[in-house]
């Protein structure tokens, strides 16, 4: 699959997950890469974007047996960011199904 | 490669970023280790699945960088910084030297040939001013020659003023054209890589 596309898919699916509840950074990688073949570098860079935008908040929060993890929390900017994003893909992917399965 | 050992070498391959980004990335990379490690995986696994230090680096920097760009406003500080990513996509992919000083050096030895006419043009223009003082200072002023040397001059230094204002204006655009270019430049080396 063509690398940017897929970048933005990965994208979609960290601000989703985030936007159900608060995940650290393993969590969405194994959440992810169950589903699609993704290298696990680029989730944490997406995180630190979103992070950067606004769209998240982090915080520290002891992890069993050992340092603690860091958490991320949906804004109620990436909220509306989210549920956007959502709609644009569930339109736009219902179109190109309609067009490949003509 | 130990953990540890890979953390310092990127830690080293980092450098040129913000020292607070260098740590944020370094403490994620770190977290995602060990959940990985206590997930099961093997350390050398997961190192090997992470890349070498130096590619990691890399593909980290052009984000930043990217980033950076792509945010960056009209400020002057923002163009150095634009100027300095700029230095790092270089690095990070060579293959765009070409593509990138092309239209670059051309636009600037255009506007290099601009300023120097312009000033060469008011030099010659003060330089006939000067002399015709001179020359009146010693032979005596004439009228008709010193009124068309004043007026020849004046012509001469406002040609090259004309010259200094079309170089402002052209190198307004050359920003402008410049900042649109960067945007197309870096966006086809994210494509690329």
């Amino acid at each position: 699959m063509n690398s940017q596309f897929k970048k933005g898919v990965v994208e979609m699916c960290v601000l989703s997950l985030v936007s159900e509840k608060d995940r650290y950074g393993y969590e969405l990688i194994e959440a992810i890469s169950s589903e699609i073949e993704i290298s696990e570098g680029t989730v944490y860079p997406i995180l630190r974007r979103l992070t950067k935008e606004g769209y998240f908040n982090t915080y520290l929060e002891e992890s069993t047996g050992g340092p603690p993890r860091k958490y991320y929390r949906v804004t109620p900017e990436g909220k509306k960011a989210s549920s956007l994003m959502k709609k644009d893909w569930l339109e736009f992917s219902a179109k190109v199904r309609g067009l490949i399965e003509q | 490669m130990t953990k540890e050992e890979y953390l310092n070498q990127l830690k080293l391959e980092l450098r040129g970023l913000e020292e607070k980004d260098i740590n944020d990335i370094i403490r994620d990379q770190e977290e995602f280790i060990r959940d990985a490690m206590s997930a099961g995986r093997s350390e050398g696994e997961v190192l090997r699945s992470l890349g070498s230090p130096k590619s990691l680096a890399d593909s980290l920097k052009l984000e930043y960088k990217v980033r950076r760009i792509d945010s960056a406003g009209s400020t002057w500080e923002s163009y150095k910084e634009i100027l300095g990513s700029w230095g790092v996509l270089l690095a990070l992919a060579p293959l765009n030297f070409l593509l990138l000083f092309g239209p670059v050096i051309a636009i600037l030895s255009f506007m290099f040939t601009l300023i120097l006419t312009s000033a060469i043009i008011v030099f010659i223009g003060a330089a006939l001013l000067l002399i015709q003082f001179v020359v009146g200072f010693f032979a005596g002023f004439n009228f008709v020659q010193t009124a068309a040397l004043l007026f020849g001059s004046i012509g001469v230094i406002s040609l090259g003023l004309i010259g200094v204002a079309l170089f402002v204006l052209i190198s307004q655009l050359f920003i402008k054209l410049f900042i649109g270019y960067a945007h197309w430049n870096i966006s086809f080396v994210k494509g690329k890589s």
